[in-house]
């Protein structure tokens, strides 16, 4: 349901969305692709299943692990940070203080409340004549900054914030933003107090609450804190010291004995209760008064409410505070079966580069489809696609109408692979198409260099009988450019070839091409003599996404690894690991072949359908 | 179920006994014969203190944080113990749910409402993560959902290194219990891989983060408006409504589609708000207009003006709208003034009349310290003028019925009055709000209606092993109530005598401030789910802690 097709979309095979889960998967290492396996292809994957949308995945999301032999997800992968940074000045943050600054910069990167662009500190601008500009002493002086939004001009001065010097700005924020919340509680104004009230509600009561509950907590028997500030803080060490000093005294003997006495409820504002009345007057006027000046304009949207805690209960723009950058972290992510890092960056700031990435595109065959009369070969990659014309260009297609698409499967590892198609014959979801994969099992050859694969096309080629022969130049820049041989054959003799059941369409050294057909489904359910009821036509009525045409398929990829022995003759853990049988010694010095393999589904977005007034 | 609340068996002090310290050395017997209890010797051993006891401070300085999840039917937040604030509050909405790689939530022009029909799925129903009738809901479904929001909480928000944290999860009183075992398999399942998590409910958080012990709960929350009454940190008794959140942003839209209708003559597609818009519109403009009197010199103080409001339908221009017009919803949907009481079916009563239904349910002297301790929370309360008009409301209604269970005598009214006439004067007039409850707790103990009560707390608390017969009634001489009487006396609770007489509401900090408090203070939870079991036996096993 990406915005381009046609595309292929790859479900991790943890999550299990044709059985029921059980509450905990015992051992996920016994039963990693195998087991799944037999459960998946016995019910086939509705990728228009709401729960679908977190199954799948673009293959570039996924990673495996080359210890477990599966693909692994967001899911199924934990997340383990190495460093946090400020996304703004890119300043490294280090571990201890991350917390302590609610996981924003502490430095001067503040977000604009109202555009959540980043604010500039600007230099206030000063009235002044020209004779004091030619004072450049005095106005370094009294020189004041604030922030300014560059994208929607919200500045600091509309809450009336303004700061003393142009470092450390969030700092000072929370300075002044404390600064106001005690005003409110000293001063005695009326007014002011009244302002504060509804603007910064009611902050301190947190605090106020908290100590007067640690107070209760102490009086009601508590030790511990008592000795709060004393050194001997520790409950434990408290008892050692006493036991030494030969027994309890009176008065901790006294409070052990003694029940705990049940605390009391916080009483007036000072201990953090506030309450109100119900008939009063004045806060019925200022309510009609609020009511009376308010403006949608002037009121918060909610993604602003949302942007920081202090603004969660921001009703006006004047509420809002500026928001300090959130930080932004690097992961590395371990394999939530056998803890072995999938990918983890350089924990060096600068470096960009990863140390370990286990990337699933590597190690899993990529499926790639495209239409076999392609209607025009340079749009044949999304990403080669520049101009918003290119991307809008949307492939419809029409009901009842067969189209034939070349399924391309490329394989990333360097060993033959054998690999086994299945779909169901009709699409599931609302609208069904009929599906038929011409050519459902094939090898594909192992993968080398790219030049390698251009430059020895005729070798490859004889080796695996494949039909066709290409221009080794022109196999080369297809495979550069993003296009695969099959585009290029069919742009130039079309209609020579006409797919045939069982037989590859297209081989190169490292991929594979097979014909699919589609027939695509109706929108509209047929026409009955019977008149259908209302109930009926609602349950009839198509949501979005329901006209889109995807095509579940499950691919199952087998291969043989010839593992080495170590000197002892001890297969490195093959027989430990589940889903792998070992085949007996091949030819080669002591190595044992092991058969590996990986099932998954995956989904073919083809286009949409879209009824015709045919 | 409305047993009377006894002080002795809440969170805060059933802390000090489940907490494990070691113990005092017990001293040989010559050395303790030799010295006084209390009077401090030079310690046998030759080595200094400073270095033995060397790190005072360490004990508290490696207090681990806990991270405290609230749950709620539209909203996931998340943050750590001691905090005053949530680090983050996610709300579920439909682009929540895309696929990863799915960016078409970015495209300019992109619109998300109106495609899918609200007819196919409720109200709402794309923004919510559950609805507490979980017959028709897809557990998967939420299951993911919410898996997903964890994890984007952790990365976006918590980012915390991989050591283990305990969990508290705060989750509406009787949430269904699959979707509890939801929450706790997406918790648990979560790569924190917390060691345990305490369960709490939110009508109690809101009491502690409003300082209170005692207290009315009305959380008006999305579905469903719950009425709690808390007595010593536990529920007493509960109600509910479906008046709440949800229905009201309906009422709104469609107020707001008659009145754009009635301008155009386009027909109903076109002229459809959606549910964004519409929440949209109640949060930021809704209010809640001020009781009118009876009398009905329709207040002079009302507003006039016209606020004008961008309607995803009418195009360019936004529309004008009085400002009277947009508190309608609020008065129609809470507190239903036009209809009949007789009409209103039992999980649709107006939000007074709950409230007075809870608090009739109440024992007595429960129900004056509920009244004067009313605290509003949810998230549709912060609607202004909501929480006096409800306060003042629930006077008017007591002032009204008075505690008398019935609500229609009927027919029998005049029969009914002349008897309570002769047995009781004072019944006849209005009753005074309080007057029953008040009497009850301000006499001394000679007052019956206090002695049982404190009785039959007492008995339930001490003597249970006995047969309730057999019991010795010598309620004078409980250590319990003796104890009660103390407080009482000593003015524990001395906010009461200047609010025993009215009906009073107390502002909350919400429940997850509630959660943070109680998890901050290191109060044992009763509900604490460990992981072990939680692996071995899953919700239902012996050992999970949650039944």
């Amino acid at each position: 349901m990406a915005a381009t097709f046609p595309y292929t979309h790859y479900s991790c095979p943890c999550s299990d969305l044709a059985s029921s889960t059980p509450i905990i998967t015992p051992a996920r290492r016994t039963s990693t692709a195998p087991s799944n396996n037999t459960t998946d292809e016995d019910t086939t994957f509705n990728s228009h299943d709401p729960r679908a949308e977190y199954a799948l995945y673009p293959l570039d999301h996924l990673l495996f692990c080359d210890e477990c032999d599966a693909i692994r997800c967001p899911i199924c992968y934990g997340e383990e940070i190495i460093n946090w940074y400020c996304p703004q000045c890119l300043f490294e943050v280090p571990s201890s203080t991350v917390k302590a600054d609610g996981n924003r910069c502490a430095r001067n990167c503040c977000n604009c409340p109202v555009c959540t662009a980043l604010l500039a500190v600007a230099v206030m601008p000063q009235e002044k004549n020209g004779s004091e500009r030619l004072k450049p002493s005095d106005a370094a002086g009294e020189e004041a900054y604030l922030l300014q939004c560059q994208y929607c001009d919200w500045s600091s001065l509309d809450i009336g914030v303004q700061f003393s010097k142009s470092t450390k700005i969030t700092e000072q924020l929370a300075k002044q933003r404390k600064s106001r919340i005690t005003s409110r509680t000293d001063s005695g104004g009326d007014v002011t107090k009244k302002t504060y009230t509804q603007r910064y509600g009611r902050e301190d009561a947190f605090d106020k609450l908290l100590t007067f509950y640690k107070a209760q907590l102490s009086e009601a028997g508590d030790p511990q804190a008592a000795y709060g500030s004393s050194p001997y803080g520790s409950p434990a060490n408290l008892a050692r010291i006493m036991s030494i000093y030969g027994g309890l005294s009176v008065n901790a003997l006294k409070k052990s004995r003694e029940k705990p006495q049940p605390m009391r409820e916080a009483g007036g504002e000072s201990e953090g209760a506030v309450t109100y009345g119900q008939d009063d007057k004045l806060a019925e006027d200022a309510l009609l008064q609020q009511i009376e000046g308010l403006s949608w304009e002037d009121t918060t949207a909610p993604e602003q409410r949302l942007s920081s805690a202090h603004n969660n209960n921001a009703r006006h723009l004047d509420d809002l505070w500026p928001a300090a950058t959130p930080l932004r972290t690097r992961k590395g992510r371990r394999c939530r079966t056998c803890r072995q890092f999938l990918s983890r960056p350089d924990p060096k700031v600068n470096n960009l580069r990863y140390k370990i990435r286990l990337l699933a595109q590597n190690h899993v065959p990529r499926l790639s489809i495209k239409p076999l009369h392609a209607p025009s070969p340079l749009l044949s990659h999304p990403s080669f696609r520049l101009r918003p014309t290119d991307v809008a260009e949307q492939p419809t297609l029409r009901p009842h109408t067969a189209y034939q698409y070349i399924l391309t499967v490329r394989n990333p590892i360097f060993e033959t692979v054998n690999i086994t198609l299945a779909t169901p014959t009709t699409t599931p979801g609302r609208v069904a198409s009929r599906v038929t994969i011409l050519c459902p099992t094939f090898t594909v050859g192992p993968a080398g260099d790219v030049w390698d694969e251009a430059l020895s096309t005729s070798t490859t080629s004889s080796s695996f009988s494949t039909t066709r022969n290409d221009g080794g130049r022109q196999a080369a820049m297809a495979s550069l450019t993003g296009r695969n041989n099959a585009g290029i054959s069919v742009a130039d003799e079309a209609g020579d070839r006409q797919p045939e059941a069982g037989k590859v369409w297209e081989r190169s050294r490292s991929s594979t091409s097979v014909v699919v057909e589609v027939v695509a489904g109706s929108l509209t359910a047929g026409s009955s003599i019977v008149p259908k009821t209302e109930a009926e036509m609602e349950r009839e009525r198509l949501e979005e996404g329901d006209e889109v045409l995807e095509v579940p398929v499950f691919v199952r990829a087998e291969w043989e690894v010839v593992e080495e022995k170590e000197g002892g003759g001890e297969v490195l853990g093959v027989e430990k690991r589940a889903g792998r049988s070992v085949v007996s010694g091949g030819g080669g010095g002591g190595g044992e072949k092991v058969k590996k393999d990986v099932g998954f589904w995956c989904v073919l977005g083809l286009g949409r359908i879209v009824e015709g007034g045919v | 179920m409305a047993a009377p609340p006894s002080p002795s068996t809440d969170y805060f002090s059933g802390r000090s006994s489940t907490r494990t310290r070691p113990g005092p050395t017990v001293l040989p017997p010559q050395s303790r014969l030799a010295a006084t209890p209390g009077s401090p010797r030079t310690p046998l051993l030759g080595r200094s203190i400073s270095s033995q006891f060397g790190s005072p401070g360490s004990f508290r300085t490696e207090q681990e944080d806990l991270i405290i999840y609230e749950l709620g039917a539209r909203h996931l937040s998340a943050g750590f113990a001691g905090e005053g604030r949530p680090r983050c509050i996610l709300r579920f909405c439909p682009g929540m749910g895309r696929r990863v790689g799915d960016y078409r939530g970015l495209q300019a022009g992109y619109k998300s409402d109106g495609q899918r029909g609200s007819k196919d799925k409720g109200w709402g129903e794309e923004y919510e993560l559950y609805r507490t009738d979980v017959r028709q809901l897809d557990l998967g479904l939420v299951e993911d959902k919410l898996e997903r929001a964890v994890r984007q909480i952790h990365a976006d928000y918590l980012q915390l290194d991989t050591k283990p944290r305990k969990a508290v999860l705060a989750v509406p009183s009787l949430l269904p219990t699959p979707l509890l075992e939801v929450a706790l398999k997406v918790l648990f399942d979560h790569y924190t891989q917390p060691p345990s998590i305490v369960i709490l409910t939110t009508p109690i958080l809101a009491c502690v983060s409003a300082g209170l012990r005692n207290g009315l709960v009305v959380d008006i929350g999305w579905e469903e408006t719950v009425v709690t009454a808390v007595g010593e940190y536990k529920e007493i008794y509960q109600r509910r409504s479906v008046r709440a959140g949800k229905v009201l942003g309906q009422e709104m839209a469609s107020v707001l589609e008659k009145l754009v209708g009635d301008g155009h003559d386009g027909r109903d597609d076109d002229m459809r708000i959606p549910f964004r818009h519409a929440e949209d519109i109640v949060e930021r403009m809704g209010w809640c207009r001020p009781r009118r009197a009876t009398t009905s010199d329709a207040d002079p103080a009302t507003t006039t003006s016209k606020k004008k409001i961008p309607l995803p339908t009418s195009s360019s221009s936004p529309i004008e709208i009085p400002a009277e017009t947009l508190s309608n919803p609020p008065e129609t949907i809470f507190f239903a003034p036009s209809t009949n009481l007789t009409d209103h079916d039992d999980n649709e009563l107006p939000l007074q009349n709950l409230a007075h239904a809870v608090l009739l349910h109440l024992p007595l002297d429960l129900r004056s310290l509920c009244l004067s301790r009313i605290i509003l929370t949810g998230g549709v309360s912060a609607l202004p003028g909501l929480k006096q008009r409800f306060l003042s409301e629930l006077h008017a209604l007591i002032r009204e019925r008075g505690w008398d269970p019935v609500a229609s005598y009927g027919s029998a009214r005049a029969a009914f009055m002349t008897k309570m006439e002769k047995r009781l004067p004072s019944r006849t007039k209005p009753p005074d709000a309080n007057s029953p409850p008040s009497t009850a707790l301000t006499h001394s103990p000679t007052n019956p209606t206090k002695r049982s009560s404190l009785t039959s707390t007492a008995d339930h608390n001490t003597a249970s092993s006995m047969p309730a017969h057999a019991r010795p009634h010598d309620d004078l001489m409980d250590p319990r109530s003796l104890q009660a009487e103390k407080n009482h006396a000593i003015g524990r609770y001395r906010t009461e005598a200047e609010t025993k007489n009215a009906v009073r509401g107390v502002e909350t900090l919400g429940a997850w401030a509630g959660a943070s408090l109680v998890a901050s203070l290191r109060i044992k939870g009763v509900h604490e789910v460990e992981r072990e079991e939680w692996v071995k036996y899953g919700l239902r096993g012996g050992g999970g802690g949650v039944y």
